[in-house]
């Protein structure tokens, strides 16, 4: 307990002002280009490692896809064989066995996909967790039937070829002619499952960035606690506070309505969840504050195809989304130099929407007729609402993100 | 809703984040003065004031682009914590040993609180400064930044003992010089 006199000089002195020393300025500036330094300009963002990581989802989803496809083309290749040769030699014959067997083997098991796509997991040393598709057993219900529909055309196909035409020819030249001059293009629809990942740095490693300058104190690291020097002083008897936004997740569906060979729009819903650490210092004390905040949004945006050929398009989308918050949750830990601990957990409520724009440029692989893969890097922009929720968009409401997805083709 | 300030310090950070020549300016004009009353406090010799405010400046300067706006009050207690920081080394420097006074006791008087009266800002400051490196560090990061002796011990790498006596006497020395600014006012 401090004697008032004592409070007396501190409430009189620690605001106070002195006059600066006479050039001090000049001598600072002089002394910034005698060293070569310039003031900093941007913020130090931990983003090579978010983009390895990121780059590297993207080429194994790509390289999935590829393989998923050749994987496709052995069996579609075997059923060419048996339509070809139809009634030439043991040999065919027992290839065409071998192929029906296979066939049948994968229908009774029912999921073709999830077979398939587990395998080629096998084979590059995945486990079936270790995947979004396995994850989302609604992608592989979605893609079971897009299968079935295929499977079904095939058939048909079948049937049509028996005039010795190459089935895998016929297949192409179909295919070809569906995509680029179907009378159904603008009443193509696509549904599309995706994974969007906000890129930035900033977002994973704001921990300590407001403290990168000046020592920490607190019992933070053994190095901290052994290594006296790193030790010193912050507080001018004012909180401090520390923010750590976890990586956001968002999954979202989408529709894909096609407008004509170039012009896309889509729409769909999205959810989004965002989890961030407050840590509030003072004088020993600690709050924690974790935010947990569920969002549900509606997206609208705009595609241009500038390239495509069968298997590659390459697109930009720009368009916006209106995001609302469904469910926010703050758990509040008090820990007063370890004696005291309680905690306290309060609804975070808001009707202010949350508004968005963004923009990206897309690649999308298609694994056959029915079914593509997509990677749009792109940049997002979320407006203030003017709420006080603090959230990574309004700590940065400035992202670059990355979507992954796949697309189900469902045409009439 | 802002609170008076908080723009000026988003307009400052702003600034920096531009790029804006006017940016090292119109920090320094906001808060030169502020910074010289802290370190002040800590460093009692002008010359090395300003060599300590210097080095604080490029630091702060040099590094403005990897802190992140907390909210009102938080670029202040940054730059604040730098200065204060800055000061610490500078005073280690000297010591070339733990931060403690081992000078003799100081003059035994009365424990009765000493009327601060209308004594000023400036006048309390010079006062604080006079007092010996050990006393006046750990009176400042006592009373003013409001750390445990616990605390000051970890900073100062002495004992939470050592801080405690330390105030102690800082106390009892800074009590004895009101007494006597305000007898030889009378």
């Amino acid at each position: 307990m401090k004697d008032q006199w004592i409070n007396d000089i501190k409430d009189r002195i620690r605001d106070g002002n002195r006059k600066a020393p006479e050039g001090l300025l000049d001598d600072i500036k002089k002394e910034m280009e005698r060293r070569g330094i310039a003031p900093t300009r941007s913020k130090k963002a931990n983003t090579v490692s978010m983009w390895t990581l990121r780059s590297v989802i993207a080429i194994a989803a790509i390289s999935l896809a590829f393989i998923l496809y050749n994987y496709k083309n052995y069996y579609n290749n075997n059923d060419d064989i048996k339509i070809a040769d139809n009634n030439k030699g043991k040999q065919v014959n027992e290839i065409e066995k071998k192929s029906e067997d296979d066939l049948l083997n994968y229908k009774k098991n029912g999921n073709i996909i999830q077979r398939i796509s587990n395998e080629v997991k096998r084979e590059i040393g995945l486990t079936p967790e270790d995947t979004d598709i396995n994850k989302d057993a609604s992608i592989n219900k979605e893609a079971l039937i897009a299968q079935e529909t295929t499977t079904k055309e095939k058939d048909t196909s079948q049937k049509k070829t028996s005039s010795n035409k190459n089935y895998t020819e016929r297949v192409y030249n179909d295919y070809k002619y569906e995509y680029h001059h179907s009378k159904n293009h603008d009443t193509e629809i696509r549904v599309s499952t995706y994974y969007s990942g906000i890129m930035n740095g900033y977002s994973n490693s704001q921990n300590g960035v407001m403290l990168a300058n000046a020592y920490y104190y607190g019992d933070s690291s053994d190095k901290m606690i052994n290594d006296n020097k790193y030790y010193a002083v912050y507080s001018n008897n004012e909180l401090t506070t520390e923010t750590k936004h976890h990586q956001s997740i968002k999954l979202g569906v989408s529709i894909n309505y096609k407008i004509n060979d170039r012009w896309s729009l889509q729409t769909g819903f999205t959810y989004s969840y965002l989890s961030s650490d407050f840590t509030i210092n003072s004088r020993g004390e600690k709050n924690i504050k974790e935010q947990k905040l569920h969002y549900v949004g509606l997206p609208l945006s705009a595609s241009y195809s500038i390239w495509h050929n069968n298997s590659i398009n390459i697109y930009a989308t720009a368009g916006g989304e209106a995001e609302k918050l469904v469910n926010g949750k703050a758990k509040t830990t008090y820990d007063a130099n370890g004696t005291e601990t309680y905690s306290t957990t309060e609804n975070i409520k808001s009707n202010r929407l949350l508004f968005s724009t963004n923009a990206a440029a897309g690649i999308e692989y298609k694994a056959d007729k029915s079914l593509s893969l997509y990677a749009e890097p792109g940049i997002s922009y979320h407006f203030k609402n003017g709420s006080d929720i603090t959230n990574i968009y309004t700590e940065n409401p400035f992202n670059f993100n990355l979507n992954i997805g796949i697309r189900i083709n469902i045409n009439k | 809703m802002y609170i008076f300030g908080t723009d000026k310090e988003k307009h400052i950070i702003k600034l920096f984040r531009r790029g804006d020549a006017s940016a090292m300016d119109c920090l320094y004009s906001e808060y030169a003065d502020y910074l010289t009353a802290v370190c002040a406090r800590y460093i009692p010799d002008d010359d090395e004031l300003k060599d300590v405010l210097q080095e604080s400046f490029i630091k702060i300067f040099s590094k403005i682009g990897e802190f992140n706006y907390r909210g009102n009050g938080s670029l202040r207690a940054w730059i604040t914590r730098i200065v204060i920081n800055e000061s610490l080394q500078c005073i280690r420097k000297k010591k070339n040993s733990p931060i403690v006074n081992i000078e003799k006791e100081p003059p035994d008087i009365q424990d009765e609180e000493p009327e601060i009266g209308n004594l000023n800002e400036e006048v309390l400051t010079n006062m604080i400064r006079k007092l010996p490196d050990g006393y006046r560090t750990v009176f400042n990061l006592f009373v003013i930044e409001g750390k445990s002796h616990k605390e000051i011990a970890k900073i100062l790498n002495i004992k939470a003992d050592s801080s405690a006596s330390q105030f102690h006497k800082a106390k009892k020395q800074l009590a004895k010089m009101i007494k006597d600014y305000r007898l030889k006012k009378e």
